[in-house]
Formats: structure tokens, sequence, C-alpha cells
């Protein structure tokens, strides 16, 4: 703010200090960042379009980029407590016995628990998969508030407050203090291990193996009941030597776990199942569909998978560690693909449908077969209409990348529109509302989000006084929006829209439309009219490949 | 006072808190990116961090950062074929002037008072196109208005804003 307008390089200077007032791009605080390197520290430092906030601590309801990094640190938590466990045992081998007090064989009482974290309520009763979270005797980990080592998370615009009249307007800030730390995301206490029927406590061994101690096992994948119909579509069991058992007989121990008040059941890393067609989600946000057997195994930061019998499909898309299918020593990585995996006599069908796999020291692409062995990948063909109807890519049913329900400022806040509380059917649902000429809702997303082959944008809204409903996505590449001009529907009641990335055009010439490996930073529903509210109870984005079509 | 004194995390640390917003805001005005922003400040406070140096005053050692800053800006952009979004000849003078002793902090404050007071129309059209980054174009075509009468908006309000932060910044 110059008197020198003529200047462009003043001008711009005052663009951006003009968005950073009103919100949009303030400073980070890098301080934490800075000192950890000038250490030497090369702990993991949040880097602009990652979460400040560590990504075990966040609950589902801050905006998420596509990534899904609940997966983030688990093998070192799993590490950590196996070398302990270990300490602790030498120490109990090498301490003489005491005599216990009456009452030392009680356990702790268990933790009421809770509703998972991140399974929002839709207002029609849907529940979502929760965050996948170490196994429960697991301690709590990235959850201290910031300190100085700890990144904080950047100032959040929040809402503007009230215009004050003129002689109360207070003079400049002379110094900024610095943004105060934001409080973490409450921390539900984990579950202590008791003598619970359906905890994974320690397995029953086969007769002459020799008890060892029980290590924490991490939680590889998570899989909802009901999801199926009801059929029992998933068996497990922990060796090749136990009985498979339907995973709904929640009084079996065959390393898996039921979460208790829903409906979700925790897979843990070595367990064995057998599906039927059955789905489950990775522990990285992968979609895995199983007709055969398998056996998962944690592997790093992420999940691998062992093809025993007959197929599986595996959409990886979007998520942020790659999987590893492997059958005995084969092994194919799969990144950014999705891929139909059939287990031969020595060898490895692969049908990649998105993406690309690899394997054999090859990339298989999308719309391509191979078959791999011990002598690499090879016999490799063109899809057939054949290999697109794979009776496991039937009837898929869209899988959320990532949400936001305003149950909480976004992590970046909101760009347009504040958050409001409402009862409804005796419930209270936050929501997002704007009102005036032309409201609307926008954000900022956590991080560019890059768009996948089938995705879908979805949200709930209501209006009034709305002539149009515009929903639109920044593309900073383009510098241009991608959105559609929709009927606002009835107004006063909730309406929910889904939107193939296919229908939103390019806002300036709608010649082009948004499509796969396009970019988004932020977005918004817009309203037209005079005097309008609109009020977004949640979005998403969800991809539903429709292969063959 | 030097910069690697008795104890230099503190140092650090302090330099950092008071310098990094204003280091940040002249690599955006560069022409870098967020991301590349937050890296190059780090890589900025990295640097002087190595090489000790001299403070005198918070003027000085700001203009210091931004010739560290700027040198590291330059590194980046000739790696990658870039052209600087400015004159970077002028940008020191342009910049200093604008940050002041505070790395723009008192500026910015000022700046959000007066945006408080923009109402009506104009804060729509400024809110469009500045909060929520729609083009001009974009802006004129949600507000029911042509693409010129959105840029006599636009430099309307920047004018009154521009008089509203220097009154505020010479009151103090």
């Amino acid at each position: 703010m110059n008197h020198r307008p003529d200047n462009p390089d003043r001008d711009r200077l005052e663009d951006l200090a003009i968005e950073e007032a009103l919100g949009r791009n303030p400073p980070p605080d890098l301080r934490a960042r800075i000192l950890a390197a000038a250490r030497g520290d090369d702990a993991p430092t949040p880097r602009r379009g990652e979460p400040s906030v560590p990504a075990r601590g966040r609950t589902a309801r801050q905006t998420r980029g596509l990534s899904r990094k609940h997966w983030k640190g688990a093998p070192f938590v799993v590490t950590a407590l196996a070398l302990a466990a270990a300490v602790l045992a030498v120490f109990f081998a090498l301490k003489p016995p005491v005599e216990l007090p009456a009452n030392a064989g009680v356990t702790a009482e268990r933790a009421k628990p809770t509703p998972a974290a991140g399974a929002k309520e839709r207002p029609g009763g849907e529940q979502r998969p929760p965050a996948i979270q170490p196994q429960a005797n697991t301690p709590a980990t990235n959850q201290a508030a910031p300190g100085p080592d700890r990144p904080e998370p950047a100032p959040e615009p929040g809402p503007e407050p009230a215009p004050k009249p003129p002689d109360e307007v207070e003079g400049p800030v002379p110094d900024q203090p610095e943004p105060a730390p934001k409080p973490e995301p409450k921390v539900e206490p984990r579950p202590e291990p008791g003598p619970v029927v359906d905890e994974p406590g320690p397995e029953p061994k086969p007769e002459g193996t020799g008890a060892k101690p029980e290590q924490p096992r991490a939680v590889v994948a998570s899989m909802e009941l009901g999801a199926a119909g009801g059929k029992r579509v998933w068996s497990s069991r922990l060796s090749d030597s136990d009985e498979w058992k339907p995973v709904q007989n929640l009084n079996e121990l065959r390393g898996v776990r039921r979460v208790p008040d829903t409906m979700l059941v925790e897979v843990f890393d070595g367990t064995q199942l057998k599906g039927a067609g059955g789905e489950l989600t990775l522990a990285n946000g992968a979609l895995l569909r199983c007709d055969g057997v398998i056996s998962l195994h944690a592997d790093g930061d992420s999940v691998r998978v062992e093809l025993v019998s007959d197929d599986i499909y595996l959409d990886n898309l979007g998520c942020d560690h790659a999987v590893r299918v492997t059958r005995g020593a084969l092994t194919a990585g799969v990144g950014a693909g999705a891929a139909i995996f059939a287990a031969g006599r020595g060898k490895l069908d692969i049908t990649c449908l998105d993406g690309e796999i690899s394997a054999g020291g090859k990339t298989l692409p999308a719309g391509r077969r191979a078959t791999l062995n011990d002598r690499g990948l090879g016999r490799e063909f063109e899809l057939t209409a054949r290999d697109l109807s794979h009776p496991l890519v039937g009837g898929l049913k869209p899988r959320v990348l990532s949400e936001e329900d305003f149950d909480d400022l976004p992590a970046r806040g909101l760009i347009r529109g504040e958050l409001a509380r409402l009862e409804e059917d005796g419930k209270t649902v936050t929501v997002a509302r704007d009102s005036g000429r032309n409201a609307h809702v926008s954000l900022e997303f956590d991080e560019i989000t890059t768009l996948l082959p089938g995705q879908m944008v979805r949200l709930r809204y209501r209006h009034t006084g709305a002539e149009k409903l515009i929903v639109q996505f920044w593309n900073p590449d383009r510098k241009d929006n991608f959105g559609i001009d929709l009927p606002p529907g009835r107004p006063g009641q909730w309406h929910e829209v889904e939107l193939r990335i296919e229908r939103l055009l390019d806002r300036a010439t709608a010649a082009s439309a948004a499509k796969a490996g396009d970019r988004w930073q932020s977005g918004g529903v817009y309203t037209t009219g005079s005097a309008t509210t609109i009020e977004v109870d949640w979005v998403e984005f969800v991809r539903l490949p429709e292969y063959g079509k | 006072m030097l910069m690697a004194a008795a104890d230099p995390t503190a140092r650090l640390e302090a330099l950092v808190r008071n310098h990094q917003r204003g280091v940040w805001r002249y690599l955006r005005w560069l022409g870098a990116g967020a991301a590349e922003a937050d890296d190059l400040t780090q890589e900025t406070f990295l640097e002087v961090w190595r090489r000790p140096f001299e403070q005198y005053d918070d003027r000085a050692t700001a203009a210091y950062l931004r010739q560290v800053a700027r040198n590291r800006f330059l590194m980046w952009i000739r790696a990658r074929g870039r052209k600087a979004e400015v004159n970077l000849d002028a940008a020191d003078e342009v910049f200093g002037e604008f940050a002041r002793d505070d790395g723009g902090d008192a500026r910015i404050g000022a700046l959000a008072d007066c945006l408080r007071r923009v109402q009506g129309k104009t804060r729509q059209a400024v809110d469009l196109f500045y909060a929520d980054g729609h083009s001009r174009a974009e802006t004129a075509r949600l507000m029911g208005m042509n693409e010129e009468g959105v840029k006599t908006l636009l430099r309307r309000v920047k004018d009154s804003l521009r008089e509203c932060v220097e009154q505020k910044l010479n009151r103090t």
C-alpha cells in the first residue's frame, strides 16, 4: 500500500498483501522446521501441502487431500513397542519372583469405547470407515500438543469479526503476535487391553511351539460388517493349522477385532483371510476385493498382500504408499494403480486396469495384462472385454478419497462462510454457512488434489433464495475454475449432489472438461441471487471406476 | 551482536521468529510458490545460521536476510529456467519500503483493519477476486457486472485501502 500504484511490482505486492489480510496464503510458522534442520534433526517436518498436525492425531473432519496418511509412523511405533516388550521380558525373566497382593491379577477396567475416529455419521445413519489406528494396546503417539520441537499448525483464517464503527477501529498492529498453537484434535483414550473376548490378546499357540512373549501387532486393514448384505464373506485364521472362522464370530480370536460400537472389524498383521467377494480397506487407504485366500502383512510404511489362491482386485490410486502383492517369491508393486491379480502355479497373472503396475523390472500400463513368473514379466496382451468384466470389478461402490464434514474448521480454514450448529432430527449437525447476495461457501484443500480416473464430487447442501447453484473448483495450473451450474432445488430442503468430474467445465470458455490428472487447489458452492443462504453439510471426493464402459 | 553467541539455538529461534514472515513474503513476491517459499525461507535461515553475522538492528538484519533469500531464489529459478515476477534490481528497495522493520506485519495488520470497513458490493468483489482467487472475468460474471466495471471497482478499493493503511501506519 504505497502511493505509487503505477509500479506493477508494487501493485503485485499490494495484491499479495490484500490476499494475506483476507486470510489467503498467510506465511506459515517455520520455526520448528528450521530449528530441527539446524540441529541436524532429520525428523520429518511439515511441508507445504502436508498437514501440520500429525496425521495420526487428525480427525476425519479436517479436510484431507487425496492421500490418506493414517499409516504414517505406525512401523516405528510397532518397532519401539517390540523393543520395549523384549526389554520387559528380559527384565522379568531376571527379576526374582515377588509375592503379589491379593488384587494384583485384576486388570485395569477397560476404558469406555468411543466411536471410532473418523466415523462421520451421515444424516441417513451411514457411517464411513474410520481412520485405521494402531492396535489398541499401542500407546498413542504423535498426539502431544505442539512444543518447541514440534511443528505448529499454520494460523488459520477465522470468520471475520463484525465491522466496528470507524471511531472504534483499532490502530495498526505494531507487531503481529505469533500464531498461538492450535489445540490438537482431542484424542480419546485408547482402550486398555483387558480380558475381553474379542481382543486380539495372546493367540492360542499350536502345541509344542513354545509360548513367546506377545508382540504388538499392527492393524493392516479394516472391513465393514454387513457391507456385503450381511453375508459371511470373510473368514480368518492365524496359521495354516488353524480352522477358518467367520470374522463375524466375535468370540473367536483369529487375528481380527471388532471396533466396539461400530460395524468395523480391524485385521492385524499376519492374519490369513478367505474372502468370497468381500471388500476391505488396507491401512494405507487402498481398496481390496478378494475371491480367494490372502494373508496381510505390515510392510514398512505400507502393507504386503500375499495372494495364496484365486483372485484379488486392488485399487491403490490416490493412496500414499505403494502396496506389494506377492505370491511366494514373485512380487508386484502397486503404486498409483488398480489391477486384478490371479494366482497360478508358480505365476501371478496381472490385469492392469488403471495407472500402472511394476513387476519383474518392468512396468505394466493400464489396458494391458501380463504374467509374472520366475523368468520375469511376459505374455503381455491388450485387455479384452472379458478382462474388463471380471466379477471382482462388478458392482464396485464409491471409495471415499477425502472428505470435509465441517464438524470443525478445515485445516486451512474457510475462505468464505462460517461454521454453524443446527438441530436436525434431534441431532446436532455442524455445517458451513453463508448468507447475503450470491452467498457461497468455499475452502482451500489441505493439499492440492490430483484428480483420478472415475473421480466424483459429492456434497450435501440446502439453500434459500438461490436462482442458481454453482459448484466449482480452482485449477492452479490452468488458472481457471472448473464448475457446473445446477438448478438449486427446493429451498429449505437438503439436497445431495453427485457429479463426475467430467461434468465440470472450465468457467472461462466452457470448452474443456475436468479430467483425471488435473489438479484442484480449492473450491466451493456458490449461489446466485440478491438475498441467498447456503449451508453445506459435507463435501467429499470419491472414486468409482467404470471399467469397460 | 554475533549470531553465534552463548545460546545459538535460542538466537536462531529469535531470528526466525522475528524475520520469517518478512522473508517468506519477500520470496512469494519475487515469484516463489507457497511451498517453494517455505523451502527457500528455511535455506535462507540455515545459511545465515552457518555463517554468523553482525546484527546491528532489525532493519539491517531484514535487509541482509532478503539479500540471502534473493540469492537463494535466483539459484532456484535458474535451475528451473524460470524468471522472477518482479524487477530484481529494485526489489529490495520496493519491499523494504513496504515491509519497514517488521517484515510487513504492521502493514498487513493495518490492511486487515481497513478491509473490515469495506462493505457491500465492493466487499463482494474483494472477496471473490482476492479471497476466493477468481479471475476478474469470473468475478464479473458472478457479480453480474462487466469486467471493466470490476476492474474499476477493484482499482478504487485499492486506492482507498492504500490511503487508509498509510494513515494508520503514520499514526503510530
